[in-house]
């Protein structure tokens, strides 16, 4: 995944809070207050902000998948961190070793809409939620394999997230397609905490919205909102 | 090992103090032990909460997902050291001076174990699934290490605890009054395995206990190496150290040793054991106690200052929330109260007195379950990402599981005193003989009811 | 500085897109040089040699060739190499096969106020089989002790392997872990060991 924050406005033009969480929690039911592609406001060193929306960095040297005492946590052949929450025991020492703050516990009955209930649970989806574990972004492998996109990748209105493929080389954010070790090279991308040595797999493009007429000093986005918040019987909702 | 000549009359005292405790029950320990069963029941109810709503009913959420589950985890690991401390170590240097305690000592190690051995299991969000360990467990996992490292010392102290216990189960057996009710008489035989002194029995014994004693050494060590490592190996800013493994060894004997004075002050006094645990070992001990809170002091100085002086970003977060921000108070009582405090009121030699060095004592040992504390709150506090720090403070549910397991650690120590003999009186007679500076023997009668028990001496 | 190189980008390519006003512009030549077959996951060199009506070299120019893909909902001209030519009118780049289809490459020279704009194409066919060319290095590992966890997918055994560990690892494959292993069997040994001396004690204390 490739993610160019020359585009990203932290959905500023759209009046709205960001559209990638927004198309995630309606995906995948993802429980409040869960945001699993979750667009943070960092400082700029000329001051300023810059958002940056974080997905599971689906790390290859992966600090969770190394610490789980049971094997939830697993690579697919493809190489995207998956948890199965069938399996999961709920130790959180995953939620310890992620540098990223991208895992979320389940530490009530989360409140999900009734059709989340309905669904087939699969590590791919992970619907419905388990209470006592743990969820987090899963890139959306279900989809790739219908030939779409991410919720979030299809969510944005700035077409600022790349979806590709690291063994075909190519990646899309819907309008156009890339040859993606070049647009990585070209744009001289970085990853988050690249000196930890996690090897993510999620790239950014540094930028500020600039692309999309943000101006840096144009601070602060709308919150994320959950429309089921209260929707599942017996739920309750929490703070992070 | 040449057995001592002791006096007779010495050694018949030794024996009935030893197993006195034995011989019947108070009013005031079925109190204590009604009490402490009240305080558990309130754990239980509070753990039947957390089961029936989640992990919601703690304090703990996503950015503080540890809090006085894992802190009490490590503070009761660590005084498990104890008895390795005393038993193992002491011994293995021909130490003598601790020989009264070293029973004391592996009660503490095997109770604190099970007790702290407790924690992660409540600290789970789905412990249905706790099969899932033996199933599916991973050996890369430092959740598995803790699996490992903590079974196999739970094992191997309670077989160090057993051990010399052997000629003291014996005497029970022996000196058992002819009214003592069957089963107890039972279980002693039992657990005495036929020892009757024999010469070809005293080497196996001593050779048992040899090799216990040299390999609980390495895996004491290695238990609290792998407590360490379940936050050493994490990539967080705090954590990320190499100092950890040895760190958190030092604070678990250093309080260890405070348990096990506290506990002997309390035995001391509560079954009369004057004469035998005298000054010569509150002294001892709290000199080895100072020791460590130098050690400590050493080895907080080492991970502050090397990474003061460089203030790398989340550093300067850590260090603001230590030592001005929102664990000031904790922070500065752990150094100032577990640290500075305990080690001058050692040194000092008007306070070199069994009173004052019982109080560093608690004062180390609440101060290190703070300072646990510290390490996993405040270190899982500090924002891996650009958001607002997140706050922790435990509900009334993990307030009333802590209280409940100190309760379950009390009991099982009550209980353990109540049915093995506190002082291994066989290796104190045998190996130590008379305290020098203890207090002029009182023959204080035994009560009438417990008599029965020890009736006479065998013939 | 980045900024300003993107914004004569932009610039440039509203000016190569403009249309032209100049009338009469001279011819201009693209060829593109490229190898007719390639082996799956090799590297290969491209070439594109820019010319005028007479075949002499222009420089400066700016050729950009592009190759059609598609992934997901997502298709287009993917960009290979973009660059200027040099006083021979050339620009070379390298190209990564990773992908069994042949791939098509278009050269396009865009025209500029002097020249023309051209265009060239060359087809390049794959030979070999697809094997998975991105290899993940993940996971604790102990050097010939273990795979990375899930590296044969969910299931998180160890691969078994060669040799006496292999059949080791065959028995058990949580042996990949053996360093564990061989601590924790010394140690219960020593256990068993202690153990056994309290069977002795007993059986020495049996009265004849």
């Amino acid at each position: 995944m490739v993610i160019d924050l020359r585009r990203c406005d932290g959905c500023q033009s759209v009046g709205k809070p960001p559209q990638c969480t927004a198309a995630c929690i309606e995906g995948h039911f993802a429980p409040a207050p869960m945001e699993w592609v979750q667009v943070y406001e960092a400082g700029l060193p000329g001051g300023g902000t810059q958002f940056i929306p974080t997905p599971c960095q689906n790390c290859q040297n992966a600090p969770c998948v190394n610490v789980c005492p049971v094997g939830a946590t697993f690579h697919t052949p493809e190489g995207t961190v998956l948890i199965d929450q069938q399996r999961c025991i709920g130790c959180r020492i995953c939620m310890e070793a992620c540098p990223y703050d991208r895992r979320f516990f389940n530490w009530g009955t989360a409140p999900q809409p009734p059709e989340a209930l309905f669904m087939d649970y699969s590590p791919e989806h992970q619907s419905p939620a388990i209470r006592g574990t743990v969820m987090k972004c899963d890139f959306c492998p279900d989809m790739a394999r219908s030939g779409r996109l991410p919720y979030c990748a299809q969510g944005c209105p700035n077409r600022a997230i790349y979806y590709g493929d690291l063994e075909e080389d190519v990646a899309t954010n819907g309008d156009e397609v890339v040859r993606l070790s070049r647009f990585l090279s070209e744009n001289a991308a970085y990853r988050l905490k690249e000196e930890l040595g996690t090897e993510p797999r999620v790239h950014y493009i540094p930028g500020h919205g600039e692309a999309v007429g943000r101006s840096a000093s144009r601070k602060g986005r709308k919150p994320t909102e959950w429309p089921w918040q209260e929707r599942r019987a017996g739920a309750t909702s929490w703070t992070r | 090992m040449d057995a001592l000549t002791v006096p007779a009359a010495w050694r018949e005292r030794l024996e009935r103090r030893g197993l006195a405790p034995l011989a019947g029950t108070s009013r005031r320990y079925a109190l204590w032990i009604a009490f402490l069963c009240a305080v558990i029941a309130v754990g239980v109810f509070a753990y039947v909460r957390q089961v029936q709503e989640g992990l919601i009913v703690t304090g703990m959420r996503d950015r503080i997902s540890w809090g006085v589950y894992i802190a009490s985890f490590v503070f009761f690991i660590g005084i498990s050291h104890a008895g390795t401390l005393l038993s193992a170590i002491l011994r293995a240097t021909k130490a003598r001076w601790q020989l009264s305690v070293t029973r004391m000592a592996e009660f503490i190690t095997v109770v604190a174990l099970m007790v702290g051995a407790l924690f992660p299991l409540i600290d789970l969000g789905r412990p249905d699934r706790i099969l899932n360990v033996l199933l599916y467990g991973r050996w890369q996992s430092p959740l598995l290490w803790d699996v490992f490292a903590i079974s196999t010392y739970l094992t191997g102290s309670t077989l160090y605890l057993y051990l010399p216990l052997i000629p003291d189960f014996a005497l029970c057996r022996d000196r058992l009054g002819p009214s003592a009710p069957r089963w107890r008489r039972a279980l002693f035989t039992v657990l005495a395995l036929g020892w009757r002194g024999t010469p070809a029995q005293r080497r196996l014994l001593d050779r048992a206990i040899t090799v216990m004693m040299i390999v609980i050494i390495p895996v004491a060590v290695s238990v609290h190496t792998v407590v360490s490592w379940i936050f050493a190996m994490s990539l967080r800013v705090p954590f990320n150290t190499t100092i950890f493994g040895p760190y958190f060894v030092a604070g678990a004997i250093f309080s260890g040793i405070a348990a096990i004075i506290v506990l002997m002050a309390v035995l001391r006094k509560l079954l009369h054991l004057e004469e035998w645990i005298t000054r010569t070992q509150f002294v001892s001990l709290g000199y080895l106690m100072a020791a460590f809170t130098l050690i400590m002091g050493y080895a907080n100085l080492n991970e502050y200052v090397t990474h003061g002086y460089k203030m790398e970003e989340g550093f300067v977060f850590h260090f603001d929330q230590l030592m001005t921000g929102p664990f000031m108070w904790p922070f500065w009582t752990y150094v100032v109260a577990g640290i500075a405090l305990p080690g001058l009121l050692v040194l000092n030699p008007r306070t070199r007195t069994i009173p004052g060095i019982t109080v560093a004592a608690v004062l180390v040992l609440v101060t290190m379950w703070i300072e646990r504390y510290l390490i996993v709150v405040a270190g899982l506090r500090v924002p891996v990402m650009p958001y607002e720090p997140a706050s922790y403070v435990p509900s009334w549910v993990e307030v009333a599981i802590l209280a409940a397991a100190f309760a379950l650690f009390a009991l099982l120590i009550s209980v353990f005193a109540k049915v093995f003999p506190v002082i291994s009186v066989w290796e104190v007679a045998e190996h130590r003989g008379p305290e020098p500076g203890a207090p002029a023997a009182v023959e204080e009668p035994l009560p009438a009811r417990r008599k029965i028990l020890l009736g006479e001496a065998p013939s | 500085m980045r900024r300003a190189v993107a914004a004569a980008a932009t610039l440039l390519v509203l000016a190569l897109s403009a249309p032209s006003v100049v009338a009469a512009a001279d011819p201009s030549r693209l060829a593109l040089t490229a190898p007719a077959t390639a082996r799956f996951g090799e590297t290969i060199g491209v070439g594109a040699r820019l010319t005028d009506g007479q075949g002499a070299p222009i420089s400066g120019a700016r050729i950009v060739v592009v190759t059609p893909m598609r992934f997901l909902n997502g298709a287009g001209d993917a960009v290979l190499l973009d660059g200027r030519t040099d006083k021979d009118g050339s620009v070379a780049g390298e190209i990564a096969i990773r992908s069994t289809e042949p791939l098509a490459l278009r050269a396009r020279f865009g025209g500029d106020t002097q020249y023309d704009a051209a265009e060239a194409a060359a087809r390049i066919s794959v030979e070999g089989e697809a094997v998975a060319l991105y290899e993940q290095h993940a996971g604790a590992r102990v050097p010939m002790l273990n795979q990375a966890p899930g590296a044969d997918g969910v299931s998180l055994a160890a691969g078994a392997g060669d040799g006496v560990l292999g059949r080791m690892r065959e028995l058990w494959p949580a042996l990949s872990g053996w360093p564990i292993a061989a601590a924790l069997i010394t140690v219960w040994s020593i256990f068993a060991f202690a153990v056994s001396l309290l069977f002795r004690i007993r059986s020495a204390g049996a009265l004849p």
